[in-house]
């Protein structure tokens, strides 16, 4: 699997977005759920053709995060663009195939999306206790690397849905 | 021949990105209302799932009689499910009747389109009534007594709501005991300001450190007349109190409602509006 395409990815970003909101909030724990867009995004990074394409699908599917959001539009667009400049700059040395490297990829960009996020949030809107930033970070970093491998099988499983 | 390795910038994305952050949320959140409304859709069609096989896979023997049975049903349940949603509707305004006695209110009934919000870090929800509906910026939103939050943006048939644990909601609130023979007492030393934390719970703070809260008692909304806050409104119940002998003491306060398991909300109209 190396090459994708930014239309297709778009599209289940959309397909992501949808089951975020509605069937994985059921999956929460403690308020945090798995971010599925960001698995999206940490495969846009890993596997772009080239730093354009992956820094373009990241900041595309963040804007589509900001779409359902009702903080300020382009905060995920910024976050999931540096999170996929981060990936793109490292990718060269990982092996990305293997499920652990995925794994450690979407824990740390789920971490540093939320802890970014949530200073963010706390600046500008109001004050988020230290506690439920930590909390939530963590379980949401977990969960999110827990799905991020298995959504990259599925990708490499059916490459025509993103060729 | 490989393909040819391009190296990208990052800054115009950030640029992009900041452009946009600059944008007045209001500019942009209609659009974004209108673009999420068709979610919804995904919920409902999970609901309908679940009656699917019955309906799909009607039984063949005696087709004529067993359509007039199942359209008589259909007829009950039809009636039934009314039912359900006036009493519901009865039961909500009774109880909100029960805890503001002196106050004057219309009420809409809005079903919950997504019961979620995209960021983990802020609440809301999405209702399947707009301006159109009567709705308007600033109006709270209740299920029974328990305050929900307050419209944040109408569409023309969708609306925005910040829920009571988004981290920007705050409205003056008094915590009072879990059980009174006359109903609650607002003392006005004891005034704090409640305010969401984008946890599961809000938090009751800047109220008197001499202040004696119950842990098991109830914190409730003070008036606030240019808000168009009622007094008396439930905001949840205490379950802890943080820094109690220090000089700012908090309360936890966890809502008494699920509130993503809310299918229906009530929309409260000030007599004023």
């Amino acid at each position: 699997m190396s090459r994708y395409s930014t239309a297709k990815l778009m599209a289940w970003g959309i397909v992501a977005l949808a089951a975020e909101v509605t069937l994985l909030e059921t999956f929460a724990v403690k308020g945090a759920r798995p971010e599925l867009l960001l698995s999206v995004a940490c495969f846009a990074a890993l596997f772009a053709r080239d730093s354009q394409q992956g820094l373009l699908a990241c900041w595309g599917i963040g804007l589509l995060k900001d779409a359902a959001s009702s903080g300020p539009l382009g905060l995920h667009a910024l976050l999931f663009a540096v999170a996929g400049w981060a990936v793109l700059q490292v990718r060269q040395v990982l092996f990305r195939e293997s499920p652990v490297t995925q794994l450690a990829v979407g824990f740390l960009a789920a971490c540093w999306v939320n802890v970014a996020g949530a200073i963010f949030v706390s600046v500008t809107a109001g004050g988020i206790p230290v506690g439920v930033i930590v909390g939530k970070t963590l379980i949401s970093a977990l969960l999110t690397a827990a799905f991020t491998p298995a959504l990259l099988l599925f990708f490499s499983r059916v490459r025509w849905s993103v060729r | 021949m490989p393909p040819l390795r391009r190296r990208s910038s990052l800054l115009p994305f950030l640029g992009l990105s900041l452009i946009l952050l600059i944008l007045p949320s209001p500019w942009t959140r209609k659009a974004r209302l209108a673009a999420v409304a068709p979610l919804g859709l995904v919920r409902g069609l999970a609901c309908a799932t679940r009656v699917l096989p019955d309906r799909v896979l009607p039984a063949r023997e005696n087709g004529e009689l067993r359509t007039q049975v199942d359209f008589f049903k259909d007829e009950i349940q039809k009636l039934k499910n009314e039912n359900e949603i006036l009493k519901v509707k009865l039961d909500q305004a009774s109880r909100l009747a029960q805890s503001c006695p002196e106050q004057h209110f219309r009420l809409l009934h809005a079903g919950v389109v997504l019961a979620t919000d995209g960021s983990p870090w802020r609440k809301s929800l999405t209702l399947s009534l707009g301006a159109k509906g009567g709705v308007q910026k600033g109006m709270l939103v209740l299920f029974n007594n328990q305050l929900v939050g307050r419209i944040l943006e109408t569409g023309p048939w969708t609306s925005l709501v910040q829920l009571v644990t988004d981290p920007a909601f705050r409205a003056g609130a008094v915590a009072v005991p879990r059980t009174t023979v006359t109903g609650p007492e607002f003392d006005r030393r004891h005034v704090g300001v409640y305010e969401g934390t984008a946890g599961q719970r809000g938090q009751l703070k800047w109220f008197m450190a001499g202040a004696s809260i119950d842990p098991d008692g109830f914190v409730l909304t003070t008036e606030d007349p240019l808000n168009g806050v009622p007094r008396g409104l439930l905001l949840g119940r205490v379950t802890g109190i943080v820094n109690a002998q220090g000089n700012s003491p908090r309360a936890e306060v966890d809502p008494t409602v699920d509130f993503r398991a809310l299918e229906s909300v009530m929309i409260l109209v000030g007599e004023s509006r």
